[in-house]
């Protein structure tokens, strides 16, 4: 069936392939864009841009013998039991790592797949789960979701040791069934109930997943209206054959790269069908999602408010604070303030999304940090940014419209309207830079 | 000097009464909002419990234990979080059963992989500062004693023979044995003396190889050890000569430097020997004793063990040499063409040891304890051979955004020594288990050099270069060091590596054995990575007059962070840096002579890297002034001393940030040649306690004294923190403002000879003998001749004393005063054990208990080995003496908890028909 309304995206005059959009790209399939990356996949097309963002050529400041350097800091904090080095391990992947959108990718499937280390209690539990979300992160669903809900952590988060014949614990057979797959309105109580019959026995030994026959219910069960003698392997089976998991996933796509005002129901059942079609390839959807014509319509632009993580990664990227890099430790720290503590969601279902972002104390987090940022010390920083070195290196002048013009379309891919220059070209040149970071227009991407 | 199941049974009963009325779930809150003692009862409570469960799964008593202690640390962790019902029995039921099997399977597997059992868990390596040094002390001044004092302390004390094993072993009489076991103690405890580290029965208990079986106030003690993060009073109280093994968390760090610091006479960051801090006012303040000459001399071999010319020798730790106590290694002499070399140094009189090192250009350094010459003090000999170095160490340092750290400088703290086979051996035991590694690390690296206060011959800082790489050699092949990072803005990092081409080694951690971390080794060549570290800046002032107070030290509070501290300069002004970032707990420890209290307080932020501000107000103290002197003889005395406050006092509260100076940190007053001293108190009442430096009766044998004179002692001082009576020589009320001065004795107890008869009043030879003393509470030996000397004897409170000869069937309960012990018949008691519902009981083991004093509590020895029912129930129990109380102790089967027990007495000889015997039970 041809996906008509998901049609690749080629630039015309209603929608031209300019700064705008290469900076909307970037901040949805990345974290944000640099001067010279944007001017890059401005001059290369649209094409070749979502490309390097897919295979993971995009990022022009990648660290140096990264996956060597992220694993000893990972495998450090592992060893130390120190879950705030991992966080900090996590943002070193942010920032510096040669893939972006497939650490966006993890990071959207560990919302999705929801798991604290507050209750897990075990870094390299967490640790563990981190890397089977990313080796999956952009292939098919079934093989994902398999890896995912044999994770240590995520049975030990859901309790499923307790679960067991004659002494049922539903929590993970409920949350697959409402949050991994199908989702609420798609399946019963009864269902639950026979669904946790089918998972008894799946447990957690020694850090291993173990399947104990002993504790396993392998009587009969009706499961969405089939009767078989379920195990936790063919109830998984069953919930990815779900009609509902495909609408699911797209629903989860669809609110990273388009917001919450989503797309057309029948956009999103297209996308679906064709995930149905091709035994639940997320890779396929979001590659399709980034080509389409509906990603990069006006309605989509800026319309959507940046995830703390987003928010913190995407500042100093766009601030080129590469090296030094702010540390990471604090970034993760200021993440958590904003509300998003890695490693740490708040419960079962993960983060909120959109609009929830933005209340007083997690602005003034966002405020604060953008001003940390820029004027060092308290992002572990020891020098300062300078608004009109950074300028003058892109070819700007160093006067306060220049600097304001310059960061104005880093961020926003316009020029600056004659409010905001009257509002920020009076100040001091980092003021004017912390201003136009934390005010409220920056929060969305 | 007591073990801990002694004080420990008084404690958790004194905790019992308080928290008797109190209900599981009550203690449990309790415990969350930081009271300890709840968590102290909760064991006591239930300890029996989870141990008999454990027991009843597990092949050894070690491994019961272990399990046991797993389930409290479940317990604590999850104090918070659970749900709990009123009585928490059922879950600890539960989940004991659940890491029994758990411990089951892996014992399983794990003797399955090894023809012969696991080693029992022998407590060695504490934390890498602290219990290590402790147990480096206790080796090397075992290993400097003359093998005929050496031999009978380890077979009878670390390998737990009996006086006639040892003897027999040994092939002398066991008057022999006893005597050089006397001997051999005391020397090994004046010389453990000199080194700061106190020897009683806990620092052997400790160090034994095979645990007597556990009874609930030691496994108490044990739980809570593992359980408690900080030197609480429960803690405190409870955990001294506990089995403390293995790598122990950051949190868990602080149990051990507490119990050091109480038990032992030594935490904290130094094993300096100790600092023997002076009142400064009296500026006279060494022993004048005559100083005699002493030397070292031995040879230097090379790898080949053909002797080496022109290597430099070094004097590392040493004591009891004049000018040769400075921290820093001092090059003192050259090997000649033979390889020899001689040092002579003055002694200042005290007892003489060293550790020597010899280091060449293109070898590894040799080192070694120095071993004195049989029967001439003045006279120590070491001989080193040197090692091949051709593997340098080269690392990089990286901070968290991967970067490398320029600049920062590495330096060795421990030089850890041993053969290549044992390397081998010993990286296959880490990447096993990292329990087997902890457990073992002593007898992998058993010679350590400490390094951190000085270069050795070039083995000193190294920096690294801008890409943050740097190159340490001259360490010798095949050895272990640990080194120290330190940079502007990183937190101070410590990390091991060998000195051999290895992939880096991380101990796989074990969930049951949780109080155990994994620890990395990396090879030879290796990335590190460092956190940032948050800076603490403040002034520091007194009180009252605002004015700057110099010479105060601030450092984190507990465990120990590489021994970063900052010293307050003439204007009061500290800077502290290398602490990670995050809020923490630090504290200020003003100069001992100096009249301000220590202060503990919280500062630092999260994942913040700027300076915070911390300014620091000390509280001045009062000053409580007195001597000590000899008892019997009125001579001063050489004496540390420590004060607390009553635990009802409530002075120490109104001042901010309390803390009695030697709790967290290593220092204590010390009594002049004049025996004069003067401890810093709060207002109101307080206790001062006194540890002499030789032998004396202990303070819960001994009337304590000051403003308690006559007070009977007991077995723990209700000061705040509790302090354990055992631990000191003297105790003594005082009261801060009443300007007394109190002069305190220490007392070595009388001398008393005894002859054992048999009833018709004929001298008795090889009877066993009973009785409680420094070292160990309930010490069993055996008298070859019928003459007995019973020691530290305190006339006022004489203890009892068992003899027992089993063999002729007599025995008698005697006071340690009494001259004649005559012996009378024994009795014997018989029974049927019955289960539930009337059933007896078959092949069921019994324990057979019994207690000298009410406040030692219960106990298992050799002199009553275990009795197993018949197929009937059935039990005999012979030997008993007239006038003790005993005590059957059996298991009792599932799914009843705890263990069942009967006490009773024997009037006289003969039989004692106790019946049918079923259940009460203890421990619920």
């Amino acid at each position: 069936m041809p996906e008509t309304l998901w049609a690749a995206y080629t630039p015309d005059d209603q929608q031209p392939w300019d700064l705008k959009r290469a900076v909307h790209l970037h901040r949805r399939a990345a974290f944000a864009g640099t001067w010279d990356e944007l001017h890059r996949d401005l001059k290369d097309g649209p094409e070749k841009a979502v490309s390097r963002l897919l295979n993971g050529t995009a990022n022009l400041h990648a660290a140096k013998e990264f996956d060597k350097t992220s694993t000893l800091l990972f495998d450090a904090a592992v060893t130390q039991g120190e879950i705030g080095r991992l966080k900090a391990g996590w943002f070193y992947r942010f920032l510096l790592g040669p893939h972006p959108l497939h650490e966006k990718l993890t990071l959207l499937w560990h919302d999705h797949f929801a798991t604290a280390n507050g209750k897990v209690d075990d870094p390299g539990l967490m640790r563990r789960q981190n890397e089977t979300l990313r080796t999956h992160a952009a292939g098919k669903f079934a093989p994902l979701l398999n890896a995912a809900v044999r994770e240590p952590a995520t049975l030990l988060y859901l309790d499923a040791q307790t679960n067991r014949k004659g002494h049922a614990n539903e929590n993970l057979a409920r949350e697959l069934m409402e949050l991994f797959t199908v989702g609420v309105g798609h399946y019963t109580e009864a269902d639950v109930k026979e669904a946790a019959r089918a998972l008894t026995g799946w447990s957690v030994d020694d850090g291993q997943f173990v399947e104990l026959a002993e504790r396993h219910d392998i009587g009969e069960k009706t499961v969405l209206g089939a009767k078989a003698k379920f195990d936790g392997a063919q109830l998984v089976d069953l919930l990815l054959k779900q009609p509902a998991t495909a609408d699911r996933l797209v629903k989860k796509l669809v609110r990273q790269f388009f917001s919450d005002t989503g797309v057309s129901a029948d956009a999103a059942k297209q996308l679906a069908d064709g995930l149905r079609e091709r035994e639940l390839d997320v890779g396929w959807a979001v590659e399709t999602i980034l080509k389409s014509r509906l990603f990069f319509a006006d309605a989509n632009l800026r319309n959507r408010v940046l995830m703390p993580v987003e928010y913190v990664v995407g500042s100093a990227r766009v601030l080129e604070l590469f090296d030094p890099a702010p540390s990471t430790l604090a970034m993760a720290d200021w993440s958590a303030r904003m509300g998003q503590d890695v490693f740490d969601p708040p419960n079962v279902g993960g983060w909120p999304t959109g609009k929830k972002w933005v209340h007083s104390r997690s602005l003034i987090a966002r405020a604060n940090y953008a001003t940390a940022l820029v004027t060092g010390p308290d992002s572990g920083r020891t020098v300062a940014y300078d608004p009109a070195g950074q300028a003058k290196r892109h070819g700007f002048g160093a006067t306060p419209a220049d600097v304001l013009t310059y960061h104005h379309r880093l961020l926003f891919g316009t020029d600056p309207p004659a409010d905001t220059r009257n509002r920020l070209e009076p100040l001091p040149l980092p003021k004017l830079t912390t201003a136009l970071l934390a005010s409220p227009e920056a929060q969305l991407g | 000097m007591a073990t801990a199941a002694r004080t420990g049974g008084a404690v958790v009963r004194a905790m019992r009464t308080a928290a008797a009325d109190a209900t599981d779930r009550e203690l449990l809150e309790r415990f969350t909002l930081g009271d300890e003692a709840a968590f102290a009862a909760l064991v006591a409570r239930h300890g029996g419990l989870v141990q008999g469960v454990c027991r009843r799964v597990l092949p050894t008593v070690q491994d019961a234990e272990d399990a046991t202690q797993a389930v409290f640390l479940v317990l604590a962790k999850k104090a918070a979080v659970g749900r709990w019902q009123q009585s928490i029995a059922n879950w600890l039921y539960t989940t004991a059963r659940r890491i029994a099997a758990k411990a089951n399977r892996s014992a399983r597997r794990r003797t399955a992989r090894e023809a012969r059992p696991a080693p029992p868990a022998s407590p060695s390596a504490l934390d890498q500062m602290t219990g290590r040094e402790a147990f480096a002390a206790l080796d090397a001044e075992l290993d400097r004693l003359p093998a005929g004092y050496r031999e009978p302390l380890v077979l009878c004390h670390l390998q737990g023979l009996t006086r006639d094993e040892a003897a027999a072993r040994l092939g002398v009489p066991t008057g022999t044995l006893k005597t050089r076991l006397e001997r051999g103690r005391k020397r090994l405890a004046d010389a453990l003396t000199r080194r700061g580290v106190v020897l009683g029965a806990g620092l052997l208990a400790v160090a034994a190889t095979s645990p007597a079986g556990a009874s609930p106030p030691a496994l108490t003690a044990s739980v809570l050890a593992a359980v408690h993060g900080s030197p609480s009073a429960a803690a405190v109280a409870l955990a001294q000569g506990v089995d403390m093994t293995g790598f122990l968390t950051r949190a868990k760090l602080l149990a051990v430097a507490g119990l050091v610091a109480v038990g032992f006479g030594l935490a904290g960051v130094a094993a300096d020997p100790p600092k023997m801090d002076k009142p400064k006012a009296d500026a006279k303040a060494e022993p004048k004793t005559a100083a005699t000459e002493r030397t070292i001399t031995g040879t230097v071999v090379g790898a080949d063990g053909k002797p080496v010319a022109g290597a430099r020798v070094w004097l590392c730790e040493s004591g009891g040499l004049i000018a040769a106590t400075r921290p820093a290694p001092e090059h003192a002499a050259t090997t000649d063409d033979g390889g020899r070399y001689a040092i002579i140094r003055k002694g200042d009189g005290g007892r003489a040891w060293a550790m020597v090192a010899a280091t060449k250009d293109g070898f590894g350094p040799g080192f070694d304890f120095a071993k004195a010459t049989p029967g001439d003090d003045t006279a120590l000999r070491c001989s080193l051979a040197l090692v091949a170095d051709d593997v340098p160490i080269a690392g990089r340092v990286l901070d968290l955004q991967g970067k490398p750290v320029a600049g920062a400088s590495v330096w060795p703290v421990t030089l850890y020594r041993t053969d290549g086979a044992t390397l081998v051996a010993w990286e296959k035991a880490a990447r096993r288990s990292t329990k087997e590694a902890a457990v073992g690390f002593n007898t992998f690296f058993p010679r350590s050099l400490r390094l951190v206060d000085g270069p050795l011959a070039g083995v000193g800082v190294v920096k690294t270069d801008k890409d943050g790489r740097f190159t340490f050699a001259g360490l010798g092949r095949d050895r272990l060091v640990t080194l120290r990072v330190s940079a502007p803005g990183v937190a101070t990092t410590d990390f091991d590596a060998v000195t051999r081409a290895m992939t880096a080694v991380t101990t796989p951690a074990d969930r049951l054995e949780s109080q155990y971390i994994p620890r990395t080794y990396h090879g030879a060549t290796f990335d590190l990575t460092v956190e940032p570290s948050q800076p603490f800046v403040g002034v520091v002032t007194d009180k009252e007059t605002g004015q700057p107070v110099p010479g105060v030290v601030v450092r984190a509070r507990s465990g120990w962070q590489g021994g970063v501290q900052a010293v307050s300069d003439a204007s009061g002004k500290y800077k502290l840096d290398g602490l990670r970032t995050g809020e923490q707990e630090l504290i200020a420890i003003p100069p001992i002579d100096q009249p301000y209290h220590l202060r503990e307080f919280t500062a630092g932020r999260r994942a913040n890297e700027l300076p915070v501000t911390a300014d620091l107000e000390l509280y001045r103290g009062v000053w409580v002034s007195g001597t000590v002197t000899d008892k019997a003889t009125g001579k001063p005395v050489t004496a540390s001393l420590s004060y607390r406050p009553d635990g009802f006092n409530g002075e120490e509260d109104r001042i901010p940030g309390y803390s009695p100076r030697g709790l967290h940190d290593p220092s204590w007053y010390v009594t002049d040649t004049a025996g004069q001293f003067r401890v810093l108190a709060v207002p109101g009442k307080g206790f001062v306690f006194v540890r002499a430096y030789r032998e004396y009766l202990s303070a819960d044998q001994v009337d304590w004294q000051g403003e308690l004179k006559d007070t009977a002692p007991r077995p723990y001082v209700a000061s705040s923190p509790v302090e354990i009576a055992s631990n000191w020589s003297a105790i003594a009320g005082v009261t801060a403002d009443a300007g007394k001065v109190y002069a305190l004795t220490v007392d070595a107890g009388a001398t008393v000879k005894a002859k054992i008869t048999d009833a018709d009043g004929q001298p008795l030879s090889g009877a066993t003998v009973t009785q409680r003393t420094n070292f160990s509470v309930f010490e069993v030996s055996r008298v070859d001749a019928a003459d007995v000397t019973f020691e530290r004897v305190n006339p006022k409170r004489p203890r009892l004393v068992l003899v027992l000869h089993p063999e002729k069937h007599l025995g008698a309960m005697v006071r340690a005063d009494a001259t004649a012990i005559k012996l009378t018949a024994t009795g014997t008691a018989t029974g049927r054990l019955l289960g539930e519902g009337g059933k007896p009981l078959a092949n069921i083991p019994i324990e057979i208990r019994y207690t000298l004093d009410k406040d030692i509590g219960w106990r298992t020895t050799e002199l009553y080995p275990e009795v197993t029912t018949d197929a009937a129930g059935r039990f005999v129990v012979p030997n008993l003496i007239p006038g003790v109380r005993y005590e059957l102790r059996w298991p009792r089967v599932a799914p009843k908890k705890a263990n069942a027990y009967h006490q009773f007495e024997v009037p006289g000889g003969g039989e004692k028909h106790l019946g049918d015997v079923s259940e009460k039970t203890d421990g619920e």
